[in-house]
This record gives structure tokens, C-alpha cells and sequence, in this order.
């Protein structure tokens, strides 16, 4: 057995090396003294932290100090107002008997299907007509919340789980139903609420396009990911690949750790609540 | 197998069939929905025609103030003493009004043709240089404007069509001698029997204004030629009716041939990101969870990071790392194994084979993630009795193992494959669609469909074009869930 | 009672502003062109302009503004400067052009899409003056039509950089002398951007062939097919099988090559002349592009496409005549000799073109403006904007080894057909 085990390890180590010495590459650049996005060689000749240092200086042209906690704002808002739509449409379609229901649960399904980004002009002319567009930042964070509604299938499987009899019991005494989604059943939906939550928390973070439509030129109102991808462009990429590098270390922390958190969750909803670790 | 089979079933074998339903229910729904469009609309034009009936004869048989409602909006309910529902709905009628007045019907009105008055140049005498006619019109505003107003003068509608049947109810409630309910008990009805309207007012709002309309108007674009050569606001565009599709579907154009090429290329990647991820990824999931193997938490975190950080980030390291000056084809030029650079994504096959393998790296850990979950619930009585019955592990792994990992995951291989298809990130930040080739249309060789309709809109700016690509995008996309969802269902024989 | 009047009254504000918010949107988007007269005339107001030029211009745009400003102590303006590159100039004008910039700078080559879709305003105030004073290339450059559409800021094209420890004065005069020489410590002799049109088509008007006919009008002729063509293909694929050929060299990858001394010379802009010269010291060398020898013996100088970076003015803009007094500002004689000098950028100014004194100590700009002679005007039709596109193909084509000397004629066929091409079909 232990032979065996030893052919597993060695497997198990080399695939870890390849998997993770990307993200090991991408921390050494970010030390890198040399600028430019190519070197010779493989490893940096000198290292500094000067890269996260003028990284986080105030006041350049790219602020990204100014666009973490831009995009944070936008995260916060936006996850309080994606989790309440997200978990009003689930509690409506898996407890509540109306009219209407099933077709609006198919419309919401087929939605989901078509290319998202070609209707992004649209919105961005939508915006521009209720006067938004001179606040980037505020139509980011409606246009996140407002499609959150759609992505209601893995909270509503979770409010599927939780037995009936429950509700019913409360209906007998005298609850109303509006009682029953705030004093029962979101108080037994931690984990789902986590889970929207946090996704809908890291959704601004790894956003491109849409914040790439909405905030053209407005460096002051960018988000991390589209800041950083400026920073790759042709007239930039020299000078700046080293900060891009410490700028994605930066963000890939705190975010990875979030994923790291909720990955139990994310196994739950995908395998529709069946599996529980 | 009726319900009473279903009771019957061991305890494992239900789990397994109410795990199967869950995401699976996604497409069953989706292939009811287009089984059911011929049902449904001759349903719903039959409700249709029963309300409007329902409204005429409301309109004769009803007393004044319900009459009055059919033009002043609340009437009924004003008159009789629910005020604030009353006024409620005169406000809405002001607003529409108010409205439709200064906005909507100076759009609406341009519909059918998308504008006629072409803008154009005058010379202005006082400031000595040219200045723009005035109301110049511009096709695309009137398009996503008139859409947009068409969609507030429906929800009109049905507010109407809810103050008349109210007024009727209170005409009703007040006949029969009943007290009317004040405003309070209708909106503390929003919480208990109503709740539903409530809870999905606002999200169907925002769907309907930044998902559904934008995508009407998408679609719309697609009969018509909005394409570089009619750009806003100097040109008009207009109605073509089918021909974009006719462009794209024929063999005889560039266009149609480089259509076909990419959706071949789009079905060839989405079968093998799907289907190696998925494979590659349970094989891991075993390698990890074998017993014996420690730090199993370990590896898991491993190869979870890859996918922890940010796409754009990890992407883009890998776009850099592979290429032609990246420090993988440098190592292994140090090293001396190459004297030149791999073309990783300069050589076309060489290209389309590493985006499948970064996909790879993206893609196992997520299904380790799963199957991991998945094998440490597979129930250990069940293992038990296999091998109190002398079943040896190769047994136990095909008879137990893979059909359980494979009944769990089901669902999750089809959503994988449609995400496969749409999926976006992997190929734009990666290649961009290089190498471009002559073959195509504004293509490359690893252009999906999506990014190749990326590049339609913000490349060459041809809409229209991009727009008959998104429909058709969206058109393979349900008829694979369809004929999946079929499969499947005659595959396991079960219906609940 | 009381409290759901107040309700009443709250839910009438919020309806009346949604609505105002609409309306308001529609007086704003219909019509536009008469609040441009208003504008003008309070000459109390303060006069808003937003800028956009690339992110390396912004310092100098804010001076040059401030100035502007200074110029003018009558009036009040406030300025707004976003980055907009040159090159992404057309896609982020044409997104939406009633939130452009007002004055904005662009590539010549955009101007026929942004012409055709009416985002750019046309000159009529000071044309003469402005003809007048810019060179008749960068006035050919910025007509369409017959009509002036943008004010001539900077002449461009791209010549040869290379490492003067590596090659002579001499060897960099031939291509074929370049690519013969064993170097040592050098794994690229010469390298360039053979997948970008731009570049690429050096090769094609060396050889003698024209885009868009003799004057670069004629959207339905482009001649890289012909006989000539193939010999420049031909060139290009035994380039291409060199390995001391660096095919696929962006910006980044030939400053680090001089930095490392892995490259011996290369083709760029003056927009990377100082890093290089910076790395290579004074080794640094630059000159015209060199000749390179067809396979039927004939040796023939390598042109070059000529470009422009242009200001114009957005067509929909509340101030149209400050605008464009600014833009006119913007390419002063004083404000591009600034641009010589801070940045290495060529003047498009006839009379500063002209001043070898001012060129002097510029190398990059001397090896620029003798390349200019051999140059070709990159043509302001919009059907320029569908040349790209099949260029880049054909390099990557090339690069892969896709196109060989057997299907050259065929590829070439395919290359001209689809620049040519009107409608998204033919």
C-alpha cells in the first residue's frame, strides 16, 4: 500500500508544482527591480518592493489605492442589494403558490442563455437616460444588483431543502408569510446567505467588461480589474508590468481568500444541496 | 417509477434521485418551456381575449364611478373613500401621461421607420462656422428609446387594466354592503397573501429594465443594418428584415463560411474543456481522496488557489508566461532543450491546443472541488456491504464509486458545456482569438463564437452582425439543453 | 391621515423626478445643437472642455491648456483631461460621441469612420491659416472629402532603431546585409512587427505597390496582389524562416531586447526612442529604414506608412468655437516644438519641419524625417479601418506557416479581397 501511496505523491507533487508556480511566478515579477514585461531570464537579478510601494502612492494617474476601495464600495452595495434580490426571488418561487410562477422561472432560465455582454450598449444608453452615467460607480453597482434576481437557482434549491412542515406549523399560528421568510426561514439559510453573499461580494472584483463599457475614461471612477488591465496596454506595459504584478498579488489575497471560504458552499449549491461537507 | 417506487427505494438510491433532480429540473424546464410555446400563446391569447371581453362588459354593466376609471385612472376607488389607493393610481396615470407626452411617443412614432431626417450641417452667420441641424434624427436611440417605451406603455396597461378590476371590486364589496379595506390593510395584505408581488416587484424591475429590454433590443438589432456603414448619428440605419441571417447562414459569403468555422472550433473546444476537465478533474479528486494519502487538505488547497485568484489575473500570467518572450519558452532556452521559442499561441493548432490545456488549469480544480465533496458523502454502509460481499475495490469503484460521482454531476457536465460554449474570459484574455487568419471574417483561430461577436461589436462596430451571432449563440445553446435534458431523462428512465 | 399625505406627496415627487429625469434626458439628447449657441455667447460662464490625449501627453496637455487659458484672461474655462490613446481614439468616440471629448486626439487613419459617422465637426473658421501653416502631407492627411476635419499635430511614421556596437552605419543601409551578419550574443539580428498593417506594409510599398490607388481615395483598388506584391511576400516568408528574424517584436520585446543585448536592430517610433537610447547609450543609432533585395534581383527601399495624429473637435460639442480655438492652440508652432521636445515627436508644422536647427540633437526625429521621403500617406478613406484587420491575419498567416510560396498568390487574393470588401458579405 505504501509503495502505491508513493507513486500518488509524486503524481500529486509535480501536478501542485505545475498548478501552482504561475501564481509563484506572478509574486516573483511583483519583487522584480527590472522593469518591462519580458526579461531574458528567468529569475528577477535584483529585487525590491519599490513595485508595491509606488503601487500604492495617492494621486497618480493610476490610483490603485483609489479603485481597491472604489471597487469595495461598489462590493459592499452591491452584495446587500444582490443577497435581498437574490433571496426575495428564491423564497417567492420555492414557497410561495401564485400565479405565473412557472413561466417566470422559465423566462428567468432562458435569459440566462444569451450572450450577456452584446446587450451592454443597450444598458449603458439605458443608464445614460436616467442621467447615471456621471456616477460610474453608482450605475455599477445598480446594474450588479439588478440582474442579481436572476441567479436564484442554487438559494432556491437550499430553501427547497428546508421541510415544509415548518412553515406550516407557524401558518397555524397565525403567522403571516412575510413573518415566515424573516423569523424562519432566513434564519435557517445561513449558509446560503454566505454563499450570496460572497459571491456576490467578489462579482466587482473580477468584473471586466461591464465596468469597461460604463466608465471610459473617468480613471478616478475605475474598478480594480479594469485599472489593472490599463495597465497592460501597449503604452503602458513596460513601465508598469511590475506594478500590474504587485497590484494582482494584492487583490488575488483577499479575494482568494473568500473563495477559499466559501468553496464548501459553492460544492453545495453546484451539486443542487445534495452534498454537505 | 411512481411515487410509492420512489418510497421503496433504498435510502442511497433516493438521495441520488433527488440530487439528479436539482439542477436537472433547469432543463427540463427550459425544454417544457419550448414544448409549451404553442399551448401557451394560444392559452394566453385566449385569456387575453376573455380580459378585454371582461373589460367591455365591466364598462356596460358597471356603475359611474367605475365607468369614470376607464379614463380617470383611481376614480373608483377615489370616490369611495380609498383615497391613497385613488390617488395612487392618478399619479401613475399623470406620470404615464407626463411621460409619454415628453418622451415616449416621439420615439414610439419613429418605430416603424427609425427615423427619417438625416443630420446635417447649416452655416450659422453670427458664430461664422457650421453648426448642426437641430432634430436630426438618430436611429439607434429611437430603437433602444422606443423599445423601452413600448415596455412602460404595457406595464401601463396591465395598471389599468388592476385600477378597473379594483374600482370593479369595490363597486362589488360596496353593493354587498362590506366595508372597503383601507390602505393599510391592502399593504399589510403585500406582507401576508401578497407577499409574492412584494418580494418580486424589484427584482423583476430591474431584470426587466437592464436584462430583458436590452435584449429585446438586441435581438431587434439583428433585422436591421446597423453596421459600420450606417453608424450613429450621422447615418440612419433601417429594417432589413432577415437578410443579415440570410448573410451569415449561406455557404456563399466570407461571413457565412467563417460562421461555420467558428461554431465547428466552439463545438470542438466546448466538448474537450467540458469532457477533459470533468474526467481529469474526478481522476484527481480519486487521486486526492485515495486512502492512505495524506495531507489531503493540502493538496486540495493547492490546486484550489489556481482558481481562488481572479481571472483576469490568472489569466493574463498565463497569457505572458506562454509567450514568445515569456519565461517558459526563456527556461527552457536556458536550459538548452529548445533553440527556439515554442509558438504557443502563434502556430494555429499549437494555439487551439493550449487554450483546452490553461483551460485545464482553470478548470480541474473546480472539478476536484465537487467530486471531493461528492465521494466523502458517498455512504460508507454502502462500501460496507459491497465488501462483506467480497467485492474486490476495482469492483466496488465501477459499481459504486463512478455512478454515484457521475449521477451527482449529471446536471453540473451540462450547465459546464453550455458555460463552455459562452465562455468568454478564457479565449479574450488569453489569445484575443490570435492567430488571425486569412480564412476568416474579423477572426482567429481560437475566436469562439462569443468573442468573435466581441469583436464584431467593438471592433468593427457591425451589430447588426454580432446581434444574428448572439441569437444563433442562444439557439444552440437551448437545443443542446433540450436534447440533453432528453437523454438524460430516457437514460435514467425516471420521471418523478 | 397626516402621515400618508405625506406619503402621497413623497411618492408625486419621486414620480415627477423619474419623469423630469427622462425628459430632461430627451432635451439632452434631441437637441443638442442649440445649446451650442447659448454657450458661446455668456461669455461670464465658465466654459467647460474635456480633453482626451494618451496618457504619456498628459502633463504636457495640462500645461498647454493652462496656457491656453492664460491667453485668454476674458473668459473662464475649466478643463477636464482623460486618457484616450491615439490608436483607441475612433472606438471610444464612436461608443458614444455626445460624451466625447470635445477636443480629442486621434490617428489619421481614424478619420474616415469618425467622418462617416459623423463625430468629428467640420473646419470651416481659420481653415486657411491651419493649411497654411501644417505640411501638405498632414493636410491631405486631415481632408476628407475636400473638407478640413481635424488640425494637424504630429507627423509619424517609424524608421530603424539599432545597436551601433552590433552593426555599422554601413550594414544597417541593406536589410540583406542585417539579416547575413553573425553577431555575437545575438539571437535577433532585426526584428519588427510583421502582423501589424502597419508596419507590414513597408514591405508592400517598397516592392511598389499602392492601398487605395495613387492618392489613397479609391476604396475599390489596392494592388498588394499584384506581381510586386507576391515578390514582397515572398521577402517577407524567407524573413519569416530566418531565425535571426524577430517577426512578432511589440513595443515591450524590443526594448528589452536592446536592453539585453539580444537585438541588433529593430523597426519602431519615436515613442520609444528615449527608453531605447536610454538602454543602448551610446551605442544608440537610428536611420531610415533599410533596402532589401526581391528575388528577382532587384534591390528596393523599404517604405513606410506615414501617419498623423490629428486634433479634432467633436462634432456635438456645447462650445464649438472654443473648442476649436483650442485645437488650433494645441498645434501652435510653439506647442509642437514643445512636442519635439518633451516627447521626440515630429512636427506636422511646415515651418518647424523645416527648422533643421530644431531637429538637430533629435536623432530619432533626423532617421524619422528622412524615412518620411520614402513614406506612404496612410489613406483617410473609411475603408482604411478594414485594412487591419486582414494585414494582421496575413502576418499571423505568415508567422504560422500558413502562407508558403505555393499559395502566396492565393492568401494575397484573399488579403486584398477582404480590405476591400464593402459590406460585412463580399
Amino acid at each position: 500500500m505504501k509503495q502505491r501511496n508513493a507513486g500518488a505523491y509524486i503524481l500529486l507533487t509535480v501536478l501542485g508544482i505545475i498548478w501552482i508556480l504561475p501564481l509563484l511566478w506572478i509574486i516573483l515579477i511583483s519583487f522584480r527591480e527590472e522593469p518591462g514585461a519580458y526579461t531574458s531570464y528567468f529569475f528577477p537579478k535584483s529585487y525590491t518592493v519599490n513595485n508595491y510601494v509606488k503601487l500604492l502612492q495617492r494621486g497618480q494617474q493610476f490610483d490603485f489605492v483609489r479603485w481597491f476601495f472604489n471597487t469595495l464600495t461598489v462590493a459592499i452595495f452591491s452584495c446587500i442589494g444582490s443577497t435581498a434580490m437574490v433571496l426575495a426571488v428564491s423564497f417567492a418561487l420555492s414557497r410561495l403558490k401564485f400565479r405565473m410562477k412557472k413561466p417566470m422561472m422559465n423566462i428567468a432560465l432562458i435569459l440566462g442563455m444569451f450572450p450577456a455582454f452584446m446587450s451592454m450598449l443597450a444598458v449603458y444608453y439605458i443608464l445614460k437616460g436616467m442621467n447615471l452615467l456621471q456616477q460610474p460607480l453608482v450605475s455599477l453597482t445598480l446594474f450588479y444588483i439588478a440582474g442579481a434576481g436572476l441567479s436564484y437557482y442554487i438559494a432556491k434549491g437550499f430553501f427547497d431543502t428546508i421541510p415544509r412542515s415548518v412553515d406550516e406549523s407557524a401558518y397555524l399560528d397565525g403567522a403571516t408569510k412575510s413573518q415566515i421568510f424573516f423569523k424562519i426561514t432566513l434564519p435557517l439559510s445561513k449558509p446560503i446567505i454566505v454563499y450570496t453573499v460572497l459571491t456576490s461580494f467578489m462579482t466587482p472584483w473580477i468584473d471586466y467588461i461591464f465596468p469597461s463599457i460604463i466608465c471610459g475614461t473617468d480613471y478616478d471612477n475605475y474598478t480594480v480589474a479594469l485599472g489593472m488591465f490599463r495597465m497592460l496596454e501597449r503604452e503602458f506595459i513596460s513601465t508598469y508590468y511590475t506594478q500590474f504584478a504587485a497590484g494582482a498579488v494584492l487583490v488575488s489575497i483577499p479575494i482568494g481568500l473568500l473563495f477559499i471560504i466559501m468553496q464548501r458552499f459553492y460544492v453545495e449549491g453546484v451539486t443542487g444541496g445534495s452534498v454537505k461537507e | 417509477m411512481n411515487r410509492m417506487d420512489y418510497f421503496l427505494l433504498p435510502w442511497y438510491k433516493k438521495l441520488w434521485h433527488k440530487a439528479g433532480t436539482g439542477l436537472l429540473s433547469f432543463f427540463k424546464s427550459i425544454a417544457a418551456f419550448f414544448a409549451a410555446i404553442p399551448r401557451n400563446a394560444a392559452k394566453s391569447a385566449k385569456a387575453i381575449g376573455r380580459g378585454i371581453a371582461w373589460l367591455f362588459v365591466t364598462f356596460f354593466k358597471g356603475g359611474l364611478r367605475t365607468k369614470l376609471s376607464y379614463v380617470i385612472m383611481g376614480a373608483g376607488n377615489l370616490f369611495r373613500g380609498q383615497i391613497i389607493k385613488g390617488l395612487l393610481f392618478l399619479a401613475a396615470e399623470v406620470g404615464f401621461v407626463l411621460f409619454i407626452v415628453f418622451f415616449g411617443w416621439e420615439y414610439i412614432k419613429k418605430l416603424p421607420t427609425l427615423g427619417t431626417i438625416q443630420r446635417g450641417w447649416y452655416y450659422d452667420e453670427e458664430l461664422g462656422i457650421d453648426v448642426l441641424i437641430e432634430n436630426g434624427d438618430n436611429s439607434m436611440l429611437i430603437l433602444l428609446y422606443g423599445i423601452l417605451s413600448c415596455a412602460a406603455v404595457f406595464a401601463f396597461a396591465a395598471l389599468w387594466a388592476m385600477n378597473i378590476r379594483s374600482a370593479a371590486l369595490a363597486e362589488k364589496t360596496a353593493k354587498l354592503g362590506k366595508k372597503l379595506p383601507s390602505f393599510k390593510d391592502e399593504c399589510r395584505e403585500l406582507f401576508d397573501g401578497g407577499f409574492h408581488k412584494t418580494l418580486l416587484f424589484l427584482p423583476a424591475f430591474g431584470i426587466v429594465v437592464f436584462t430583458v429590454i436590452p435584449l429585446i433590443y438586441m435581438i431587434a438589432l439583428a433585422f436591421t443594418n446597423y453596421d459600420r456603414n450606417h453608424q450613429v448619428p450621422a447615418n440612419l440605419f433601417t429594417w432589413v428584415g432577415l437578410d443579415n441571417f440570410k448573410t451569415i447562414l449561406g455557404t456563399g459569403s466570407m461571413l457565412g463560411e467563417t460562421f461555420w468555422h467558428v461554431l465547428g472550433w466552439t463545438l470542438v473546444w466546448a466538448v474537450f474543456a467540458t469532457f477533459l476537465n470533468y474526467f481529469l478533474g474526478i481522476a484527481l479528486a480519486l487521486l486526492i481522496n485515495r486512502k492512505g494519502v495524506r495531507f489531503k487538505g493540502f493538496f486540495r488547497t493547492l490546486f484550489v488557489l489556481a482558481i481562488a485568484v481572479p481571472q483576469f489575473v490568472s489569466l493574463l500570467v498565463m497569457k505572458n508566461i506562454l509567450a514568445e518572450a515569456g519565461p517558459l519558452n526563456v527556461l527552457l532556452m536556458e536550459w538548452g532543450l529548445i533553440a527556439q521559442p515554442l509558438p504557443f499561441f502563434t502556430d494555429p493548432t499549437w494555439a487551439r491546443v493550449t487554450v483546452i490545456l490553461v483551460n485545464l488549469w482553470i478548470g480541474i480544480p473546480y472539478t476536484m472541488l465537487i467530486t471531493s465533496g461528492i465521494l466523502l458523502n458517498i455512504p460508507a454502509d454502502l462500501y460496507e456491504a459491497a465488501r462483506i460481499d467480497g467485492a474486490p475495490p476495482r469492483v466496488i469503484f465501477r459499481k459504486i464509486t463512478m455512478p454515484y460521482v457521475l449521477y451527482v454531476t449529471a446536471p453540473y457536465l451540462i450547465t459546464q458545456f453550455i458555460g463552455n460554449i459562452n465562455s468568454f474570459n478564457v479565449i479574450y484574455f488569453l489569445t484575443e482569438g490570435a492567430p488571425a487568419t486569412l480564412d476568416y471574417y474579423q477572426a482567429g483561430k481560437t475566436d469562439l463564437l462569443v468573442t468573435w461577436l466581441y469583436k464584431l461589436t467593438v471592433d468593427s462596430r457591425d451589430y447588426s452582425l454580432a446581434s444574428v451571432i448572439g441569437i444563433l449563440v442562444f439557439v444552440i445553446c437551448s437545443a443542446i439543453s433540450l436534447i440533453t435534458f432528453k437523454r438524460t431523462k430516457s437514460y435514467s428512465g425516471e420521471a418523478m | 391621515m397626516c402621515i400618508s399625505i405625506k406619503k402621497l406627496t413623497a411618492s408625486f415627487l419621486a414620480l415627477a423626478m423619474m419623469t423630469s429625469a427622462f425628459v430632461g434626458c430627451n432635451r439632452g439628447s434631441g437637441s443638442e445643437s442649440d445649446n451650442s449657441g447659448a454657450g458661446q455667447s455668456a461669455s461670464g460662464d465658465t466654459i467647460k472642455l474635456t480633453v482626451w490625449g494618451s496618457q504619456e501627453d498628459q502633463d504636457m496637455l495640462t500645461q498647454m491648456c493652462k496656457e491656453f487659458a492664460d491667453e485668454h484672461p476674458d473668459k473662464k474655462y475649466a478643463f477636464t483631461l482623460g486618457v484616450v490613446s491615439e490608436a483607441d481614439a475612433a472606438n471610444e468616440i464612436l461608443k458614444d460621441v455626445s460624451a466625447a471629448a470635445d477636443v480629442f486626439s486621434f490617428a489619421s487613419d481614424q478619420i474616415g469612420s469618425l467622418v462617416s459617422a459623423g463625430a468629428l465637426y467640420r473646419i470651416t473658421k481659420n481653415r486657411e491659416s491651419v493649411e497654411a501653416a501644417s505640411t501638405e502631407d498632414a493636410v491631405r492627411a486631415a481632408t476628407v472629402d475636400g473638407e478640413l476635419y481635424g488640425y494637424p499635430a504630429v507627423s509619424d511614421t517609424y524608421f530603424l532603431y539599432y545597436d551601433k556596437s552590433k552593426l555599422s552605419e554601413k550594414d544597417v543601409q541593406s536589410l540583406d546585409t542585417i539579416m547575413q551578419k553573425d553577431i555575437p550574443n545575438t539571437k535577433t539580428n532585426f526584428a519588427m512587427n510583421l502582423d501589424d498593417g502597419w508596419y507590414q506594409a513597408g514591405f508592400f510599398f517598397g516592392a511598389g505597390c499602392t492601398l487605395f490607388g495613387e492618392d489613397g481615395t479609391d476604396p475599390t483598388k489596392c494592388d498588394f496582389n499584384s506581381e510586386r506584391g507576391v515578390l514582397a511576400g515572398e521577402y517577407m516568408i524567407d524573413l519569416v524562416n530566418n531565425a535571426k528574424f524577430g517577426a512578432d517584436f511589440d513595443d515591450s520585446m524590443v526594448k528589452s531586447g536592446f536592453a539585453d543585448g539580444s537585438l541588433a536592430a529593430a523597426i519602431s517610433g519615436t515613442w520609444n526612442s528615449k527608453e531605447i537610447e536610454s538602454s543602448l547609450g551610446e551605442n544608440f543609432g537610428t536611420a531610415k529604414l533599410p533596402e532589401f533585395t526581391l528575388s528577382n534581383g532587384e534591390s528596393v527601399q523599404m517604405g513606410s506608412m506615414a501617419n498623423f495624429k490629428l486634433i479634432g473637435v467633436n462634432s456635438e460639442t456645447d462650445a464649438p468655437l472654443d473648442a476649436m480655438e483650442l485645437a488650433e492652440w494645441l498645434i501652435s508652432y510653439d506647442n509642437q516644438k514643445l512636442r519635439l521636445e518633451k516627447r521626440s515627436f515630429a512636427p506636422a508644422n511646415k515651418a518647424l519641419s523645416e527648422d533643421t536647427e530644431a531637429l538637430s540633437g533629435k536623432p530619432a526625429v533626423s532617421a524619422l524625417t528622412e524615412q518620411l521621403q520614402y513614406a506612404t500617406l496612410q489613406a483617410s478613406i473609411p475603408q482604411m479601418g478594414s485594412f487591419w484587420k486582414p494585414a494582421e491575419a496575413f502576418g499571423q498567416d505568415i508567422i504560422a506557416g500558413n502562407v508558403t510560396k505555393d499559395n502566396l498568390q492565393e492568401k494575397l487574393d484573399r488579403f486584398v479581397q477582404t480590405a476591400l470588401s464593402s459590406v460585412a458579405g463580399g
